[in-house]
């Protein structure tokens, strides 16, 4: 039951707003509860264990942990500073153990269930290269939809109790609908304890300002997910498949399409989870902050799947590059290469492993491991180039502020994630380096009105569609980047004028959307990650 | 604000918005069964029905492109004398069917219903099915939902409202194919106690296409077109299953293709999916038999009203 469907909007969604609303206050976080679970099984089955068991081992590991920190508290009153010192040496080492254990289960279960045969097939590959027999042999194991979701949200939790950010709950349904607010299952985001479980447990009764500024938003985020992203699904399915056969403007076009629909289903997906929780009275995290209006791309994976960047940077990037043995690597360098080698290899050491997670997150393939490999790189090139950058700007101190520059500097952007992308859509790391060659060594605008472009699945109506709706979504995000709160505004125009506000976003999605009769139902992306 | 102007409010909403639907849905009706007018590809055969005259078909069939590249209604008219119309899709659904037969009761009150199995296995999964039966739903009482892609062609004769006389298909739904691809995979009907059971969706459909047709008085056939593809032992358990519960006739041809003379070298196009032109005038033949003679169906040739079906039969064996 994904969200965009008619299942979940006009069966599921009303029905537990319905029975959440007549519910007495104390019942509602059991109500979402049960939402969650009924939620996660309609589509999970029986793999709903997985759920149930992450939530165990996250709620015994936190309450392991925050018992420990509160006996060492009371243990060190009284005592002289050398042995509290010992003592929360000791104490330390034994948290680090349940949290060490805790994390294990979790991302082990993720591990092999998602990555077990990734690795069998390539070592026994890499074994046969050396003329050795044998090797793993690959096992099917059932993967639950949202997997890589909430065991983030249960790592971070367990960390964040170690490190004193948050107590353990003792509320074992509060940690469950934490885990399991049927909302966030499928594609996040990737909420952190303190965010989101209080509201939950809250049981805030509906109002009708959050339940029609969520609506708004639903309807948004649907526009973007049925109008643009399924519209352009043809196109991208066809290009992606048959790339051999396709001119480099055409492949060109390919990339750029599946970065268009990319963006569309995945933020809009995020605009109906968020305005669902939204209903509930609960402020989600946001996911996408305006992407193309970045000017690097490190800015891009600030403004991009934000959830995921800040967890990797909070949890992979800060305790790797704050460890022992990178502090004592940036010393070593820094005396032999200065400041800006010691520099380069810290940010090498600690962007590595995020990189490659961050890759590796979106699932067992070359093709991921790449694409997180060319953020690497980009990254790691901008940190190299510091110094000449930074002269270069203090030469011509005024172009930093220039409107053309900072067009320049988006645009520039824009080509390299769109080059990113066609590494993440393309079939393997090889074939999205033939795109690439071919984009670059046989483009021909031509080709773009030639025969093979109408075969593509889309007529002139559709192609106009989406260019119009596209450009609506941009200035919209223009108008965020401003500041401008387009909800806010519909929500104070005078009657009339907010409900043919409200009919429009609700017949541009029936009239437009491409769904029904000659369209394919096209199941959520990210959820497959 | 009060708790009577919010609930009045809300009314007017929901009002002023199914006022919109409803007359966006007149709007966007194809006005005539064409794909140009934007019938969708799959639906203009089926939808010839709706230009037979009024209570004139003796059997609707249901099913998918089993169905309607196996069945020619005006061979079966030749042979039998019945009036028959194939109201087949590709990749039909059940749910689409009992839409579909909800529709042609408005017209017709056939004295059978043949349905063709292989429409109760066309099962993804219970969110897909019942995400797909929503939408055939909405489709079928608010027309927007299904013809909404219809802004790109939307003419005058639309907002003049000008609906033509829906043309009837000639073949009656039947789907002529050329062209043989041997199967050669051998015996596919071995007799087992394995059942492969109805999916809970399809089940729930079939179950209100047989209240439907008993509330008409019309008898549902259940019917297994030969197909090494798409049939098996344990679905003709399945349906058999549903078939003695509610005493319904059930033919799998499957079990008798020997009978039929299928030839698996000859008579498929496609390596035993579907029937090809031989194959259908085999299907047909039994098919047509086993009704006639099981459900003591009137002969109607030699009846001056339906000299149409005599012509149109003439002109389908020249062909």
């Amino acid at each position: 039951m994904a969200y965009h469907t008619l299942l979940f909007l006009l069966v599921f969604l009303p029905l537990v707003l319905l029975i959440y609303q007549i519910m007495p206050r104390k019942f509602r976080p059991a109500v979402l509860l049960a939402a969650g679970y009924a939620f996660f099984f309609s589509f999970s089955r029986f793999l709903f264990v997985y759920l149930i068991g992450a939530t165990i081992v996250m709620y015994a590991a936190g309450l392991l942990v925050d018992r420990m920190q509160q006996r060492f508290k009371e243990q060190k009153k009284g005592m002289e500073r050398a042995a509290v010192k010992t003592l929360k040496k000791r104490v330390t080492a034994r948290e680090r153990w349940v949290v060490a254990g805790g994390v294990v289960l979790l991302v082990g279960v993720l591990a092999v269930v998602k990555y077990y045969n990734f690795f069998a097939q390539n070592l026994t590959e890499l074994l046969h290269l050396f003329s050795i027999e044998g090797g793993l042999k690959t096992v099917t194991f059932l993967q639950p939809i949202g997997i890589s979701f909430y065991t983030l949200q249960a790592v971070s939790y367990i960390v964040d109790v170690y490190e004193g950010k948050i107590r353990a709950d003792r509320n074992f349904g509060r940690v469950a609908l934490y885990m399991a607010f049927f909302p966030q299952i499928m594609e996040g985001p990737i909420a952190r304890y303190e965010q989101t479980a209080a509201a939950l447990w809250q049981g805030a009764p509906l109002s009708y300002r959050n339940v029609s500024m969520g609506a708004q938003r639903i309807l948004w985020g649907l526009f973007k997910k049925i109008v643009i992203a399924d519209r352009l699904n043809v196109v991208v399915a066809d290009i992606f498949t048959y790339y051999q056969n396709y001119d480099g403007a055409i492949l060109a076009l390919g990339a750029v399409a599946y970065t268009t629909q990319l963006y569309n289903e995945f933020s809009g997906c995020m605009d109906i989870v968020i305005g669902t929780a939204e209903m509930f009275g609960v402020t989600l995290p946001e996911n996408f902050r305006q992407p193309f209006l970045s000017k690097n791309v490190s800015e891009f994976w600030r403004r991009w799947h934000v959830t995921l960047g800040a967890w990797l940077k909070d949890y992979i990037f800060y305790p790797v590059s704050l460890s022992g043995w990178v502090k004592k690597l940036g010393n070593r360098t820094k005396e032999r290469f200065g400041k800006h080698g010691a520099k380069i290899v810290v940010s090498a050491a600690a962007l590595f492993p995020v990189w490659l997670i961050n890759g590796l997150w979106h699932g067992p393939q070359w093709s991921y491991i790449f694409f997180g490999m060319y953020y690497f790189v980009l990254i790691m090139a901008g940190i190299v180039f510091e110094p000449l950058t930074a002269r270069f700007h203090e030469r011509h101190q005024n172009l930093a502020a220039h409107k053309g520059f900072m067009v320049f500097q988006i645009v520039r952007t824009t080509i390299l994630v769109v080059i990113g992308e066609l590494f993440f859509r393309a079939p393997g790391p090889r074939q999205g380096l033939v795109m690439l060659k071919q984009i670059l060594t046989n483009f021909h605008i031509s080709a773009l009105f030639s025969a093979p472009m109408a075969e593509l699945g889309l007529d002139i109506h559709d192609a106009v569609l989406i260019f119009a709706a596209v450009a609506i979504v941009f200035v919209v995000g223009l108008l965020h980047e401003k500041g401008v709160h387009i909800r806010e505004r519909i929500e104070k125009f005078p009657t009339p004028l907010r409900w043919c506000s409200y009919y429009a976003l609700i017949l541009g999605n029936l009239i437009f959307g491409a769904y029904g009769d000659g369209y394919l139902e096209v199941d959520l992306i990210y959820a497959n990650f | 604000m009060k708790r009577e102007s919010k609930l009045v409010r809300c009314f007017l909403f929901f009002g002023i918005f199914a006022v919109i639907l409803a007359v966006l849905s007149v709007l966007f009706y194809p006005k005539s069964n064409t794909i140009e007018a934007g019938v969708p590809e799959r639906d203009v055969k089926l939808s010839g029905i709706f230009g037979a005259p009024e209570n004139s078909v003796d059997v609707v069939v249901l099913g998918d492109s089993v169905s309607y590249t196996s069945i020619a209604p005006l061979q079966m008219w030749d042979e039998q004398g019945i009036t028959s119309y194939v109201c087949a899709q590709s990749g039909q659904k059940v749910t689409e069917a009992y839409y579909w037969l909800k529709k042609i009761y408005e017209q017709q009150t056939p004295e059978l219903l043949v349905l063709e199995a292989n429409i109760l296995y066309n099962y993804e999964s219970f969110e897909k099915e019942t995400n797909a039966a929503l939408e055939t739903h909405l489709g079928y009482y608010i027309p927007i939902f299904k013809y909404h892609n219809r802004w790109k062609n939307l003419n005058a004769d639309d907002f003049l409202l000008k609906f033509e006389k829906v043309g009837r298909d000639f073949a009656r739904g039947y789907v002529e194919k050329t062209g043989a691809q041997p199967y050669s995979g051998g015996s596919y009907m071995k007799q087992g106690r394995k059942v492969d059971e109805i999916d809970e969706v399809a089940e729930f459909y079939l179950e209100e296409i047989r209240k439907l047709c008993e509330k008409h008085g019309t008898t549902l056939v259940l019917v297994s077109i030969p197909s090494p593809r798409n049939w098996n032992y344990a679905r003709h358990n399945g349906v058999m299953a549903y078939a003695k519960e509610q005493n319904l006739n059930y033919l799998d041809m499957n079990l008798h293709t020997k009978e039929m003379g299928i030839d698996w070298r000859l008579d498929t196009l496609d390596a035993g999916d579907h029937m090809n032109e031989a194959g259908a005038e085999k299907v047909t033949g039994y098919l047509g038999a086993y009704l006639k003679e099981e459900f003591a169906l009137e002969d109607h040739r030699s009846d001056p009203a339906y000299e149409i079906w005599n012509e149109n039969a003439d002109d389908f064996e020249e062909q």
